[in-house]
């Protein structure tokens, strides 16, 4: 049965939709007042895309991690290449933050499009700052309205119209408390190779927007941030897909192939960038076919080789993925979700890809599926997957999703120094020859499937790497017992792989009788869920995996049999991890989904559990 | 003497465990291979320096033949794949051997961009005018009005001039013979393993079983004295009128022979131009 429980929302808030075996959930319709919180600030700038939206987003950003904040952001730029409306929202906080917020603390608007668009998200009780002269909001008191002539300012005192966003960077920054010798040193970091008078200009901008406010904003107390207590010291501030880059490199990835594809393009271009100076290649192939074809002759060579996408170039690689499964070839494919099918929602978010990352492809052809469930995590699960797929020579699938992969983050600097790549298993010429003529068995039958790799130009390592069907020395072979064998030998180190799972992640009360199964970036929005609802004496358990093919059994199993009722939440109309989750387990589960091309809300998860708990009766 | 005992003088270069081939009798792929084996033996390369890079097809199977580090890849791939090996590895001389239908119809986007890329790759195209291991279809390389299965009724498409295409798409080396020709088909080989950058040997070779039944040209002997009687040796002629029409004559030579820096060249050079000292190789 369905049951839809319809979220009252705005513009950019879809319903979820719930489809649970119980007979009836709780449906609440009435919001809670947002408590207002002290520890956490949420900030929207929005406008014209190109007008400075991201920039003054981002210098906000790292000039409050580097204070000291815990910093998660989320950018959403139109579809077009300029114009359009674009918005940066920044959440800062004493504590490590998982979602990017829900309700608008202060709302900024540099224009009338980024007002009316927006205006539905600021909080009662909440600020908004808008530029008088391209803006007229409509009264309204249920919050705070401060007209702020940005561009004004710049023209009038700073004379420099462009310094607009620093105006705004100096006016955020007031709001909040961030000290303003932390934003002068990032300016000055930034527009010193630029000249002393461009310098200069941008600060006195930076002044100007601080003073306005420190002067027409005197009560802002509700939203300054003590962060004198953060835990935070050596952080670094990048976007998940920055950090699957960093991982393949900590990784020792030395050759990146792929093609230009929302949202995942700027793996490609970070490591265009960086792999030149670190005795490696990036190239931009033809198409995602021969990205992936490029990988695979790259493994041949001995190499890690990586690429990256998004659903519609996954697909086209999908026969590409069996030869690398056929002929035992490590390779890493991130696929950076976004809303499909077909073009879809280039820019908006989904979890739709499981089914195809899992299954796709004709024949049977095993894979290995691993899921970041933060920006940090998108770093070690990117580390996880070069570690799977040299140890197992088989192809790694690294799902990420478009709310990872443009949120900007703050996370701890990563200890390069514990770091050690996985090395594959190597053909040792004179001890692991074997058939009739001493020569080499490339796919040699092990007890876990993983045969010794020679590289081209081995001494007695001469093999053929084939799609097709072969013994245990490569040449093709038809015969029902090879076929058996062979493809025995392939699925044997998904046995090992799913003994040998990342650690998942855990929230909540350990006790609950009352799961929540999530993955990817749900989990940040599950976790932050969970603690809301125990806020509200409502006792729930989350986790999330890492690695969702194989199925990992043994870190499962116990919570999926030990709840009474174990919910699935993930963004995409048909619950595809619930259904693979259905078929391994065989016991029914709550399916929460969010569809409409934006990640879950807190208050719609929070809502979820409420539901599931009203009916348990706790 | 007994001459089933002795060795073929190119069986060292050959997989002889997995004789005998698939090919069928009278088929041309053999003699190229032999032509390619030769090659190898004159130019005196270290075979464990050469790769084999083979797509889907008949003359997809020499990877499987050769004693040397190969991949039989996918229908149409080989170019990316020896695109991918050559950069992990630019020690290697990586040898692209495949088909018209493989390198031209589904792998054409990869063909045009290795070609206009200049990555180091020895292309041999054979090329028999049809798809042979699924039956006898339309190949991109069949001439206007031959029979095919899926042109029963005569082919009404214009094919396509390899060298032309090649040329256009910036190969530095481009030669045509017919496998009848098997010393200059032998030598264009050792040029194009010789030559850095984009070299293309396509070999016109008969195809006796679909093609020449199909069109009822006789057996493999019919279609090599056409080749004898219908080639034009015309190396100075250029790529614009080497179009090959039903059973007409077949222009061949050298037309192209013009080095450029290759794409690796091309890179390193760029980088040390942009990043000095930061840029670092894995030459």
């Amino acid at each position: 049965m369905i049951l839809d429980s319809h979220f009252r929302g705005n513009d950019i808030t879809p319903k979820i939709k719930v489809d649970s075996p119980l007979a009836r959930i709780g449906h609440k319709e009435e919001r809670d007042d947002p408590a207002l919180k002290k520890d956490d600030l949420v900030i929207r700038i929005a406008g014209e895309a190109g007008e400075g939206v991201q920039s003054t987003g981002q210098l906000v950003t790292q000039a409050a991690a580097r204070a000291g904040y815990g910093v998660l952001t989320f950018y959403s730029p139109p579809a077009e290449i300029k114009g359009g409306p674009a918005v940066y929202q920044i959440r800062l906080s004493d504590h490590r933050l998982t979602t990017p917020g829900d309700d608008l603390d202060i709302l900024i608007a540099f224009n009338q499009e980024g007002h009316d668009r927006n205006i539905r998200v600021l909080r009662e009780g909440g600020l908004l700052i808008y530029d008088s002269a391209e803006c007229v909001p409509e009264k309204n008191d249920s919050h705070r309205q401060v007209p702020l002539p940005f561009t004004e300012i710049a023209k009038s005192e700073i004379k420099f119209e462009r310094a607009k966003n620093m105006v705004a960077v100096g006016a955020v920054s007031a709001l909040f408390g961030l000290p303003t010798h932390h934003i002068s040193q990032l300016i000055t970091e930034k527009f010193s190779r630029k000249g002393e008078a461009v310098l200069s200009k941008n600060l006195a901008a930076l002044q100007a927007g601080f003073r306005y406010v420190e002067e027409k904003v005197p009560e802002r107390g509700e939203f300054i941030l003590d962060v004198s207590k953060s835990e935070e010291n050596s952080v670094i501030v990048v976007t998940g897909n920055q950090a699957i880059s960093l991982g393949a490199l900590a990784a020792g990835c030395t050759h990146i192939f792929g093609y230009p594809i929302t949202p995942a393009t700027d793996i490609l271009e970070f490591l265009a960038s960086e792999l030149p100076k670190m005795g490696g290649d990036a190239v931009q192939a033809e198409d995602e076919i021969s990205a992936l074809g490029m990988v695979l002759g790259a493994s041949f060579a001995g190499a890690r080789a990586l690429t990256a996408t998004s659903g519609p170039g996954f697909s086209l690689m999908i026969e590409t993925l069996g030869l690398a499964t056929m002929a035992e070839l490590p390779c890493v494919i991130v696929n950076v979700q976004r809303a499909g099918p077909s073009t879809g929602m280039p820019t908006r978010h989904e979890q739709g890809d499981l089914y195809i990352a899992v299954h796709g492809g004709h024949g049977e052809s095993p894979r290995i599926v691993l899921a970041p469930v933060s920006v940090e995590d998108c770093f070690y699960q990117a580390l996880q997957a070069f570690h799977f797929s040299e140890k197992f020579q088989t192809p790694v699938i690294l799902l990420s999703d478009t709310a990872l992969a443009v949120r900007n983050q703050s996370i701890a600097r990563p200890d390069l120094s514990a770091i050690h790549p996985t090395e594959r298993l190597r053909f040792i010429p004179g001890s692991q020859v074997g058939g009739p003529d001493h020569t080499y068995s490339r796919y040699r039958f092990t007890a876990d499937g993983v045969s010794p790799m020679s590289a081209p130009g081995q001494a007695q390592g001469q093999y053929v790497a084939t799609g097709l069907e072969h013994v245990e020395r490569s040449s093709p072979s038809y015969s029902p017992e090879t076929h058996m064998q062979m493809t025995e030998k392939r699925f044997r180190k998904l046995e090992l792989a799913a003994k040998e799972a990342p650690p998942v992640e855990r929230c909540g009360d350990p006790g609950s009788e009352i799961g929540i199964i999530s993955w990817g970036s749900t989990f940040g929005v599950v976790q932050e869920a969970v603690a809301q609802a125990a806020e509200k004496g409502l006792s729930v358990e989350g986790i999330a995996p890492k690695l969702l093919w194989p199925i990992p059994d043994r870190q499962l199993r116990d919570f999926v049999e030990r709840k009474r009722i174990v919910i699935v939440a993930e963004v995409n109309y048909t619950g595809q991890f619930a259904q693979l989750l259905q078929a391994h387990f065989g016991r029914e589960f709550h399916r929460v989904n969010a569809y409409g091309g934006t990640p879950f809300k807190v208050s719609q998860m929070l809502q979820a559990i409420e539901g599931v708990c009203a009916h348990v009766g706790k | 003497m007994n001459v089933a005992q002795e060795e073929h003088p190119i069986a060292p270069y050959l997989r002889m465990d997995r004789m005998p081939h698939m090919w069928c009798p009278s088929c041309g792929i053999g003699i190229v291979l032999k032509c390619f084996a030769t090659a190898l033996e004159k130019t005196k390369m270290d075979l464990d320096k050469v790769s084999v890079v083979s797509g889907i097809g008949c003359t997809g199977r020499t990877a499987g033949y050769v004693r040397l580090d190969s991949f039989h890849t996918t229908h149409g791939r080989a170019i990316p794949f020896a695109t991918g090996l050559k950069l992990a590895r630019p020690d290697l001389k990586v040898v692209v051997f495949s088909g018209d239908g493989d390198l031209l119809a589904i792998g054409g986007n990869h063909f045009i961009h290795a070609a206009k890329r200049n990555m180091d790759l020895t292309v041999i195209l054979v090329n028999n005018f049809i798809y042979g291991m699924t039956g006898g279809q339309l190949a991109p390389t069949t001439p206007t009005s031959a029979n095919t299965s899926t042109t029963p009724y005569g082919n009404f498409e214009t094919p396509f001039s390899v060298p032309k295409l090649a040329e256009a798409c910036g190969a530095t080396y481009v030669a045509r013979w017919t496998c009848l020709d098997v010393r200059r088909v032998t030598r264009a080989m050792q040029d194009a393993l010789q030559r850095k950058g984009f070299s293309i040997v396509e070999v016109i070779a008969p195809c006796p079983v679909l093609y020449a039944r199909r069109n009822k040209l006789g057996a493999g002997l019919e279609m090599l004295q056409y080749y004898k009687e219908k080639c034009e040796i015309c190396h100075e002629a250029g790529t614009e009128n080497l179009e090959i029409a039903f059973q007409d004559k077949i222009p061949v030579g050298k037309f192209v022979d013009k080095p450029r820096p290759t794409f690796q060249e091309s890179m390193h050079e760029w980088y040390r131009s942009r990043l000095g000292d930061k840029y670092k190789t894995i030459e």
